[in-house]
């Protein structure tokens, strides 16, 4: 089922937590809401899921206007944060509670109903434990259990808040391949409520970064990742370090110092954004002073400051040697550039 | 100290006793019965504690309940029985005893019911939603645990007898809601308010509303929300809440004696015939009536117990 949001927008007291977005989600994608907490992105999926109702906008499921639909109604599968599941019910009795409330003649009979349980307990690779209760279960059983309720009322599409949230690093792993391999399975369009960029850009086909309620960023992993829009992206998505720098006929300069690096962007103040990895000492490029060198894996990582106070990551070879107070010359390998007086219009 | 496995030594012919019992990891526990197959155990073997001053502080309690509690509880069944079976089922099965009897627990039952139906919907309301006058609302849930009782009892008769506030226009309907068992009933009401509301808030707000919003969201109604969700999810604490308003609105007495009108057959609770049988200095009939209520209050709050360790279960709430 494809989803479309038109003008969306949600006012908490004085604070936008939505504003103004606008959205298309074709059928049977998977999409992850990235942005740090605040940015609206647990609210829009809530008023996709009509948990809250949004104070303008609309909100179209298969092109069909729901924003005014129950909650009931709308079959939107959603797994809370902290999987709000029953206790007082059986796992079985969790994942048969949508069935048992759909209208009388949807309704499945005992003998259907165990059958479709069974199945998802399966799905869930939890078929032991049907008759555990939900204290019984780990964090990541407990997360499997409420992604099978919300499937076992067949739903339009998937909705997941901060799915992972609660989980230690392993079990996140596992569950996040685990969920990748049920879409795949269903084709249901999902959507995906995270603050953590890994987990958005392994998981998601699309991803769509959320600031202050808009959105400032959709993308593909790669085009996320690789052509940040604009310097908030680039610093959210990835580690980076950001230089003023000063862009004159096309060339750049930092502190007085010409870099080796052009721009197509207007002349004026703007940022350099380096990523760790597209820094490689060299024998021109800019003058730091080495602050620290670590070993992180297999990788040494240098943080260095430049004569004007500035601070940048550089991730070498663990073959490289350095120290600490020694002079080094850092040339860019690949960069951004963003004008420093607005936000957007980033050229290479 | 954990989870120890524990060993014991039970002795089918000593009827099931523990006679021996140790920690897997071979130091021995203090058992009640002879340590006939146990280890080797001498007095200064005991398992080391961290927190000193187990023996002393656990003969405190004993002789500390003992003496607050239980002495007193036996003091009045001796005290009963002191003229023998005849002369206690007399006093105790009077014909205006089981009336004030029937009227005590019967008033209290009701007032609990109903405190449990109306202090749910202001606990509800108090954790649910934000108004302005909240806080103070909230505040004066707590009035009727504050407020001794003989003032209770003057300002609900003030409203309520036949010339007071409400009374007056209640007479005009020829509702008689003083002076009788209906403001035996009120008076109860009042005073067992407070603690629906202050043991369910808590487990309402811990709820939260995110329950509601998956039933709603699997296409639950209000209706199966609430009987299969919410209701489940607050029995426990609704039935303490309803007990220990039961069990105050039984021994109430103060607030209860202004209103009732205290008519012999008719508006007399039991705790106040037992005052009169002290009047008439009938020691051994007001401990016989004692003892019914006190054996009646405690058959009665045990079902409650066993009704809440139910529901607990069914909750969920205990396993782990």
């Amino acid at each position: 089922m494809n989803l479309t949001l038109n003008n969306l927008s949600k006012h908490f007291g004085a604070v936008k937590a939505v504003d103004d977005i606008s959205l298309s989600i074709p059928s049977g994608e998977l999409v992850a809401l990235l942005g740090p907490s605040g940015s609206g992105k647990t609210t829009l999926l809530r008023i996709v899921g009509g948990l809250e109702a949004a104070d303008c906008g609309q909100v179209l499921y298969a092109g069909e206007d729901t924003t005014r639909w129950p909650i009931q109604k709308r079959r939107a599968g959603f797994v809370f944060q902290n999987y709000a599941l029953f206790r007082n019910m059986t796992v079985f009795e969790n994942i048969a509670f949508g069935l048992r409330a759909q209208p009388r003649k949807q309704r499945p009979n005992a003998v259907e109903l165990k059958r479709r349980v069974a199945e998802l307990l399966y799905l869930i690779r939890l078929p032991d434990l049907a008759e555990r209760y939900p204290s019984q279960l780990s964090g990541g059983q407990q997360q499997r259990v409420a992604l099978a309720r919300a499937l076992a009322i067949e739903p339009r599409l998937l909705l997941l808040d901060e799915p992972f949230g609660a989980l230690d690093a392993q079990v996140r792993k596992e569950l996040r391949r685990w969920v990748r391999q049920v879409h795949d399975q269903t084709g249901l369009t999902t959507l995906f409520v995270t603050h953590d960029q890994d987990e958005a850009l392994e998981l998601a086909d699309r991803v769509v970064v959320m600031r202050e309620g808009r959105i400032e960023q959709i993308g593909t992993p790669d085009e996320i990742f690789e052509a940040p829009a604009t310097r908030f992206v680039h610093e959210f998505v990835g580690e980076s370090s950001a230089l003023p720098v000063d862009v004159r006929g096309g060339r750049v300069s930092y502190g007085g110092q010409q870099l080796d690096i052009d721009a197509q962007l207007a002349d004026g103040p703007a940022h350099l954004l380096l990523r760790p990895q597209h820094l490689a000492p060299a024998d021109t490029g800019i003058v730091v002073r080495v602050d620290a060198a670590r070993r992180v894996g297999p990788r040494r990582r240098i943080e260095a400051v430049t004569s004007a106070g500035d601070r940048l990551e550089c991730e070498v070879d663990s073959r490289f040697e350095t120290e600490r107070g020694q002079t080094l010359h850092l040339q860019p390998t690949r960069w951004r550039l963003y004008s420093r007086d607005t936000a957007g219009s980033p050229l290479t | 100290m954990g989870n120890v496995r524990i060993e014991a030594v039970i002795d089918g012919n000593a009827g099931g006793m523990v006679l021996a019992a140790r920690r897997v990891d071979g130091s021995s526990l203090p058992t009640s019965g002879l340590p006939l197959h146990a280890p080797v155990m001498s007095a200064r073997a005991r398992p080391h504690s961290v927190l000193p001053g187990f023996g002393l502080s656990l003969g405190y309690t004993v002789f500390y309940f003992s003496l607050i509690v239980l002495l007193p509880i036996v003091a009045v069944y001796t005290r009963s029985f002191a003229d023998g079976l005849d002369a206690f089922a007399t006093a105790a099965f009077s014909e205006r005893a089981i009336n004030a009897y029937k009227l005590s627990f019967g008033a209290a039952l009701l007032a609990a019911g109903i405190n449990a139906v109306f202090g749910f919907l202001v606990a509800w309301v108090l954790v649910r939603y934000r108004f302005p006058g909240r806080r103070l609302l909230d505040a004066f849930v707590d009035l009727p645990f504050a407020l001794p009782t003989a003032v209770a009892g003057i300002a609900l008769t003030a409203i309520y007898a036949p010339n007071g506030w409400l009374g007056q226009y209640a007479a005009l309907l020829d509702w008689k809601l003083a002076y009788n068992p209906v403001g035996i009933v009120i008076a109860l009401v009042f005073i067992g308010l407070p603690f629906v509301v202050r043991t369910l808030q808590p487990v309402i707000a811990e709820l939260g509303h995110a329950p509601e919003e998956a039933a709603a969201s699997l296409g639950a109604g209000r209706m199966r929300t609430f009987a299969r969700v919410i209701f489940p999810a607050l029995l426990p604490a609704w039935l303490t809440g309803f007990a220990l308003a039961f069990a105050r609105a039984v021994g109430e007495y103060g607030s209860v004696i202004f209103i009732a009108g205290n008519l012999p057959f008719v508006s007399e609770i039991a705790p106040l015939l037992i005052v009169v049988q002290l009047e008439q200095y009938n020691y051994v009939g007001a401990a016989a009536i004692a003892v019914v209520m006190l054996t009646a209050s405690f058959l009665l709050l045990l079902i409650v117990n066993v009704l809440q360790a139910w529901a607990t279960r069914r909750a969920g709430v205990s396993r782990g």
